[in-house]
């Protein structure tokens, strides 16, 4: 089937990415050529059955017990993050561990609230204290970038701006991005973040009034820090 | 899926007891310790959840997704390790066969032996094929780093690879057609 496709080179590159075996430029090459080429995807799909079989090919072990309490008490502590930002009630919330002490105690650290809002950076869109980045208005503020070599864009809205940032690459095993606002020699702690795989990061974030001057970014510890304690990877200079 | 996509987590905790004991068995054959195992499942399970908005069910079923993500978490484990290599005896499938499932559902039974016919798959290939399977899926190990352990030139792992699993794919026959 395969040679009546296309060549036993390409199959062979298909091969080698649907099993996970090639390194990731060459990977990301093999994704476009899937993405273009009926041809390469057509024998993508044909070959995925294999690859879900050798995955199933292992039988089932007992997970153990206390694995299954740690990972539901994970899952029920970013649901409730995202239910303190959002506002939303969860409609099941008596299945998950209560906890909600310990969320108090975390939210009276301002690192922890740096830690919620990368908690809940899903896909590159930030939430922040009950606003999505929809009621952005439409004006932009110029953004100039001072240092470092990333692109960006902020978007300003009543409650809550998006700051876009393009071409960070990625943090250091381990180590997350953490914005910070300055005003006056003063500086807070805006939000964590990690990049996408394509490089873009947005963040939301309230607070950013007509009397912030610059915005910075460094590297900190998982979780972010109260103060910068990392090298300074962009500073941005806003000029409305 | 869907009520786990709305944020339901009694729909998620039912995902994890269907699923976690093939995930667990995955990330365990890989990196042959227990520790890391669950700190995989762990990771694998949350990143599930971050991105349950994404999941497209047109491309798999959220098993494949689930397992998909254990894999390429252990693989990153074992990159990490570095020195670590699990082994590739054959019996060790065979030993896990014999642990319990704690699912004993009609399920497990369709893909315990849906298992085997892979693993009969798998042993049905010439050595030479299924030792570069093993070694890419289980271990995590590029082509270029296969041949260089096995001193093979490139060309001869890609072939292989491509062979191998071209022969797993018509080898499983007619129920992969009919779990489409």
């Amino acid at each position: 089937m395969s040679d009546r496709l296309f060549g036993d080179s390409m199959n062979e590159l298909v091969a080698a990415y649907m099993l996970g075996a090639l390194p990731p430029e060459e990977s990301a090459e093999v994704e476009q050529l899937i993405a273009g080429s009926h041809e390469a995807r057509d024998y993508a799909d044909w070959l995925r059955p294999a690859l879900e079989s050798m995955q199933e090919s292992v039988a089932p072990r007992k997970a153990p017990d206390e694995l299954r309490a740690r990972v539901l008490e994970a899952v029920a502590d970013e649901a409730r993050a995202e239910d303190l930002v959002t506002g939303r009630a969860r409609p099941d919330a008596t299945h998950a561990p209560r906890r909600a002490t310990r969320w108090r105690d975390r939210f009276s650290r301002p690192a922890a609230v740096g830690a919620l809002t990368g908690a809940l950076l899903f896909g590159g869109i930030g939430l922040w204290a009950g606003s999505t980045i929809e009621d952005a208005a439409q004006e932009p503020v110029r953004v100039e970038v001072v240092s470092g070599t990333a692109t960006a864009s902020l978007l300003p809205g009543n409650t809550t701006s998006t700051l876009e940032l393009n071409g960070l690459g990625q943090p250091a095993e381990g180590r997350v991005y953490e914005l910070w606002r300055e005003h006056e020699g003063t500086t807070a702690p805006v939000g964590v973040f990690v990049p996408e795989s394509d490089g873009q990061a947005r963040v939301a974030a309230t607070e950013l009034n007509k009397e912030i001057e610059r915005l910075v970014v460094t590297e900190e510890p998982r979780g972010g820090s109260p103060r910068p304690t990392g090298e300074r990877v962009a500073t941005l200079e806003l000029r409305r | 899926m869907p009520e786990v996509q709305a944020g339901h987590l009694s729909a998620f905790e039912v995902l994890y007891d269907r699923h976690a004991g093939a995930g667990y068995a995955l990330a365990y054959r890989m990196l042959g310790r227990k520790q890391a195992a669950e700190d995989v499942i762990q990771e694998s399970f949350l990143a599930v959840w971050r991105n349950r908005s994404r999941y497209d069910r047109t491309r798999g079923s959220v098993r494949s997704w689930l397992l998909w993500t254990v894999r390429n978490r252990a693989i990153d484990a074992l990159r990490k390790q570095q020195s670590a290599t699990p082994t590739l005896d054959s019996d060790d499938d065979a030993t896990l066969e014999r642990q319990e499932a704690g699912e004993p559902t009609a399920d497990v039974a369709l893909r315990n032996e849906q298992a085997a016919q892979v693993r009969g798959a798998l042993s049905g290939l010439p050595d030479d094929q299924q030792r570069v399977l093993r070694l890419a899926f289980f271990s995590g190990y590029t082509h270029s780093e296969i041949a260089k352990r096995l001193e093979l030139p490139l060309g001869t792992v890609k072939g292989r690879i491509r062979l191998g699993l071209e022969k797993v794919r018509t080898g499983l026959g007619e129920w992969a057609e009919d779990d489409r």
